[in-house]
């Protein structure tokens, strides 16, 4: 799409805002679903070490776990447990206890990237195929967001789901997909869709330059806004100027009329996560059904010294982060049309190095909404053996839930259906569809 | 540094240690940098010929405006390197090579002198330590104590003062490949400026000490956890830490896949792109580099291996030592097959591992290419990669890994000369943001009272540049090298690495800074406060501006200015009358803020 069709895109979106509902109603019928809905991917860049993150609570496996890690257990006082589940959460997290116990959060158990259901067996033999990379950060990023594990991915499946749900003529529909985190590939469509990338600040515009200004400066700029570039370097600079520029149109005052009382805490993924909801207050301004977020917050290769107290802050930073945002999305009366999970690089090591822990593989993850069948650990817990039969080595955990399972339950919910899913997640056809994660 | 990471609103996507932010297009590519679309040789050649025929026309080409830029391309002719130089190609050198032209007579100085003359002399600068600096600036403080600001300064008094922009480019680019940050976990700022020391020391030797040196400087070991990672110890259930092993292979020299002399990937039996190493392999390298901690204690009392006090600034300087109690010393498989013996000693152990990654083919393909992208362009033709590689693989003399003969390869190839890069399809790159900095400074004469600067953190996307030099995200940078931007440049099928930090946001936050820094003439405050002097550009601000655009194209376009740039320029002086000092002086700003945003000067040819 040239700048100058998206520019009257985004006009007619200035025009739909006038009657949001209507529009919403509309486009809701074009895209198979009905109402809103908006799922929100929070990222753990490093990879985090959920081995520390969920811990059985029973005598025998709590045992287990600490004889696997004696300089990282957790003590068993300390866990914080989760209803009648059987497990505990990592203390920094209580925050998030009472959404799991009140049936709105769940836990997904030992997922990860897989090109098929895999055995120890099979995994020693090589006689499945593997994911490409596996331990490289940033290929076990890219296999997380683009569920796509055999090739060098350059889209992800958040945004393969929006351009396949979301009209392609719909207006503001760039603003189906944002990042209040930078770049990722969770966003990227291929079919060209990139996310808008927000501040969390609020910060959108150029103070030195007026859109509508007639100063010598401001015209020159909208003569360059205006201009076409044939070298593709010049023009990538020219298009993310034009999104600026968007950016400080259509959210500046679609956001003035986005009021929120729930507090955040001041924290680097509290901002990022106000700002979400500031944005999906705003839902009816930007009237597109369907949204993408992305937030993410870094620090987890704690391969050092430092890991217990690192994973403490950073966990922390989270739960309070998302306690907050749930509480913000029950305010505004979307708890049941936004579903929130965590992703991370990949686990780490069960057996440690002396100081932390290395790279791994299959990990827990959280998944909270008020969709959600929440208050269960869904899918198979590893047994905390090495040498056991999750084990690779060291403790890498052989996921028993893939990223297409989750990924295909939060897609289905989304309003994706069964041809669609398979479209957007192609390794779904190895695995059952149904984990139970989503009502 | 945690009020860094909170001025972060919208974190680079991972703000802290060894994390990897995602490329957005291609998290893989930069092992892969697959080129089918590559250039062949003869059409280089046929290239390097149009290019001779546009010299003899007059110059020009790009755009066409090159007429108008008021510099005589008399022709650079790769073929006779002893022919002067244009005067746009000797701008464009200085953008490859310093940070930028700083003047006409700086430019017509390079003409005059010759490439070979110009490296030659830059190979000889003088080098300033960057931990002097930090000594220097703690005798004025009261406390006595050195702040990680202060190394922060350190560097920026050699990009902006220096003598030895060469050296400054290339450690820079060493700095983005052997990456160490103060984003997590922190680092002291001993460990950063004498790590800074060790890439300027070597910046112009041989690759394979390098390798040596960064190995075992302890802030390299902190970073990346080689530091008082011990042998496997079956009662306690630990395995040698395998983040530096992993790293050096993966980013430091050879990538995830086996590489051709033109860097490309390979492709195995089964059709997919061939690994250069497996899991074993990482941890075989994790036991070769196990027993390795800070130096300063004795190395045979066993539990000074994990006693060391870190507010010892020597210990941040001095290569790690060896303690032999906690060196693996069965025998390791490393790559290709090729074991090291049971039974040798930590040092012999490190030193063979060393030379094992230094011989692998990869090494001068994959770092070959990522100083391309760092100097001249982000998508070299395979050739282009080749020649570089050649020179790595010998200097001419026999040597491997000459780093000198490797620069000179990259600055002085077909590919980076010429008068036509603005017509060639697949040539360029983003100037990087911290590089703008640096050159508006550079080129707009910055200096303040003390001789000092002030320039510290401009990591914040909001309202500075995205991109801070010793803050980057992780050990993967601020960007990955085969990262596409989705638009025309993934319909193309090219890499644009610095558009990763390319985004709504720092876009906005960028322009502002570089527009405040234009409305204000100065950066920082106190003595250390750097004024810019605008009077050169002031003095060609008269008229119809026509002066101060030429002068402009210069110094911030390498004479390259698009014709539709120049009519902006034009227009925008136009309107802008020249009847004061003071309307001349807003001529200036305007026209600085104008060319910050222009994408024939965002984009370097």
């Amino acid at each position: 799409m040239s700048m100058m069709q998206r520019r009257t895109l985004l006009k007619a979106g200035a025009l739909a805002a006038a009657t949001p509902f209507a529009s919403m109603q509309a486009l809701a019928q074009t895209t198979g679903g009905t109402g809103y809905r908006a799922l929100v991917c929070l990222f753990m860049y490093g990879g985090n070490d959920a081995n520390n993150m969920l811990v059985p609570l029973d005598t025998t496996r709590y045992q287990a776990y600490q004889r696997g890690r004696p300089n990282l257990a957790l003590g068993q006082n300390t866990l914080v447990p989760l209803g009648s589940s059987g497990y505990g959460i990592h203390p920094a997290m209580a925050p998030l206890k009472p959404i799991f116990e009140a049936g709105q959060a769940a836990l997904v158990a030992n997922v990860g990237p897989l090109m098929v259901p895999t055995t120890r067996a099979q995994y020693q033999s090589r006689s499945v195929p593997l994911p490409a990379n596996l331990y490289s950060h940033s290929d076990q990023q890219g296999a997380w967001q683009s569920a796509l594990v055999d090739a060098p991915a350059r889209n992800g499946w958040g945004g393969r789901l929006l351009e396949r749900l979301v009209d392609s003529g719909a207006a503001n529909r760039g603003y189906c997909d944002i990042s209040v985190a930078g770049g990722n590939l969770w966003q990227g469509g291929d079919r060209g869709l990139a996310p808008y990338r927000v501040s969390s600040s609020g910060d959108f515009g150029f103070d030195f330059y007026d859109p509508k200004g007639s100063d010598p400066l401001s015209a020159a700029i909208n003569s360059v806004l205006g201009e076409s570039r044939t070298d593709p370097f010049e023009q990538t600079w020219l298009s993310m100027m034009g999104r600026s520029i968007d950016n400080q149109r259509v959210l500046s005052t679609a956001l003035q009329a986005s009021t929120l009382k729930t507090a955040f805490p001041g924290t680097g993924l509290g901002r990022q996560l106000q700002m979400t909801a500031r944005l999906i207050a705003a839902r009816g301004q930007l009237a597109v059904p369907r949204q993408c977020y992305f937030a993410s917050i870094g620090g987890f290769d704690t391969h050092g010294d430092d890991q217990m107290q690192r994973q403490n802050e950073l966990l922390g930073e989270i739960a309070n982060a998302v306690a907050a945002f749930h509480a913000a999305m029950i305010e505004l009366g979307v708890s049941r049309d936004v579903t929130l999970f965590t992703t991370s690089d990949f686990g780490r090591t069960f057996a440690s190095n002396g100081q932390g822990s290395d790279h791994g593989w299959g990990a827990h993850q959280w998944v909270l909404g008020g969709a959600v069948r929440g208050g269960r650990v869904v899918g198979r817990f590893p047994e905390l053996v090495i040498g056991g039969p999750d084990d690779t080595s060291q403790g890498i955990w052989i996921p028993g839930t893939s990223v297409d399972q989750m990924g295909g339950e939060l897609g289905r919910w989304f309003g994706a259906d069964k041809a669609l899913l398979d479209d957007v997640f192609p390794r779904l056809t190895y695995f059952d569809r149904d984990i139970g994660l989503m009502g | 540094m945690d009020h860094v990471l909170a001025e972060r609103t919208t974190a680079p996507t991972a703000p802290m240690n060894a994390t990897a932010p995602t490329a957005p297009e291609d998290p893989t590519a930069p092992a892969a940098p697959v080129d089918a679309e590559a250039p062949t040789g003869a059409a280089l050649a046929s290239a390097a010929a149009a290019a001779l025929v546009l010299a003899a026309c007059g110059g020009g080409g790009g755009d066409g405006s090159g007429a108008s830029g008021g510099g005589t391309a008399t022709g650079t002719s790769p073929g006779n390197p002893a022919a002067p130089p244009s005067t746009r190609d000797a701008a464009r050198f200085l953008s490859q090579a310093s940070f930028g032209p700083r003047s006409p007579d700086e430019v017509e100085a390079l003409r005059s002198m010759g490439y070979e003359r110009w490296l030659n002399q830059q190979f000889d600068a003088p080098l300033q330590s960057h931990v002097a600096y930090l000594e220097q600036e703690r005798s004025r403080e009261s406390s006595n104590k050195v702040r990680d600001e202060m190394s922060y300064e350190a560097l920026w008094q050699q990009w902006l003062f220096g003598e030895d922009a060469l050296r400054a480019r290339m450690s820079w680019a060493l700095l983005q490949i052997f990456v160490i940050s103060n984003i997590a976990p922190d680092l002291r700022p001993h460990a950063m400026s004498s790590y800074l020391d060790l890439l300027n020391r070597n910046a112009f030797g041989n690759y394979r000490q390098l390798l040596e040196e960064v190995t075992l400087h302890p802030a390299m070991g902190y970073y990346l956890n080689m530091v008082e990672s011990e042998k496997e110890d079956p009662k306690k259930g630990t395995h040698p830490n395998e983040n530096y092993a992993r790293e050096v292979l993966q980013l430091f020299s050879i990538g995830l896949v086996k590489l051709g002399p033109d860097g490309s990937g390979q492709f195995g039996a089964d059709g997919k792109l061939a690994p250069s190493y497996d899991e074993a392999v990482v941890k075989g390298f994790a036991r070769a580099f196990s027993g390795w901690s800070y130096s300063g204690s004795d190395t045979t009392v066993a539990k000074n291996f994990h006693r060391y006090d870190a507010n010892n600034e020597a210990l941040w300087q001095a290569p790690m030592r060896a303690w032999a109690v906690y060196h693996d010393t069965d025998a390791k498989t490393l790559l290709d097959g090729r074991v090291l013996p049971a039974g040798q000693s930590a040092e012999r152990d490190l030193k063979d591992a060393l030379d094992t990654i230094f011989n692998h083919p990869n090494v001068g393909p994959f770092i070959g290419r990522q100083l391309i992208q760092r100097l001249v362009t982000s998508n070299p033709s395979g050739a282009y990669v080749q020649r570089v590689a050649a020179s790595f693989n010998n200097n001419g003399q026999g040597v491997r890994g000459d780093l000198r003969a490797v620069l000179r390869t990259i600055l002085l190839d077909p590919e980076a000369r010429g008068d036509d890069a603005t017509s060639r399809a697949r040539f360029g790159k983003q100037r990087e943001p911290v590089l703008r900095f640096a050159h508006f400074l550079r080129a707009l004469g910055a200096k303040s009272a003390n001789g000092r600067n002030a320039i510290h953190y401009l990591d914040s996307s909001d309202d500075a540049l995205g991109q801070s030099p010793l803050l980057a995200p992780s050990v993967f940078n601020f960007y990955a090298p085969g990262f596409r931007p989705a638009g025309p440049l993934a319909a193309a099928g090219l890499a644009a690495p610095e558009f990763q930090i390319t985004s709504e946001t720092t876009v906005v936050g960028s322009l502002n800074f570089f527009a405040q820094l234009f409305r204000k003439g100065t950066y920082g405050s106190g003595d250390s406060r750097l004024t810019m002097d605008y009077a050169p550009l002031a003095a060609l601000a008269d008229g119809n501006g026509a002066a101060l655009i030429d002068r402009l194209d210069l110094l911030f376009f390498d004479q390259q200015m698009s014709a539709s740039s120049r009519a902006r320029f034009t227009t925008l002086l136009a309107a802008m009358p020249a009847t004061s000092a003071d309307k001349r002086l807003q001529r200036v700003r305007s026209a600085l803020t104008l060319v910050a945003l222009s994408p024939d000067h965002v984009i370097q040819k």
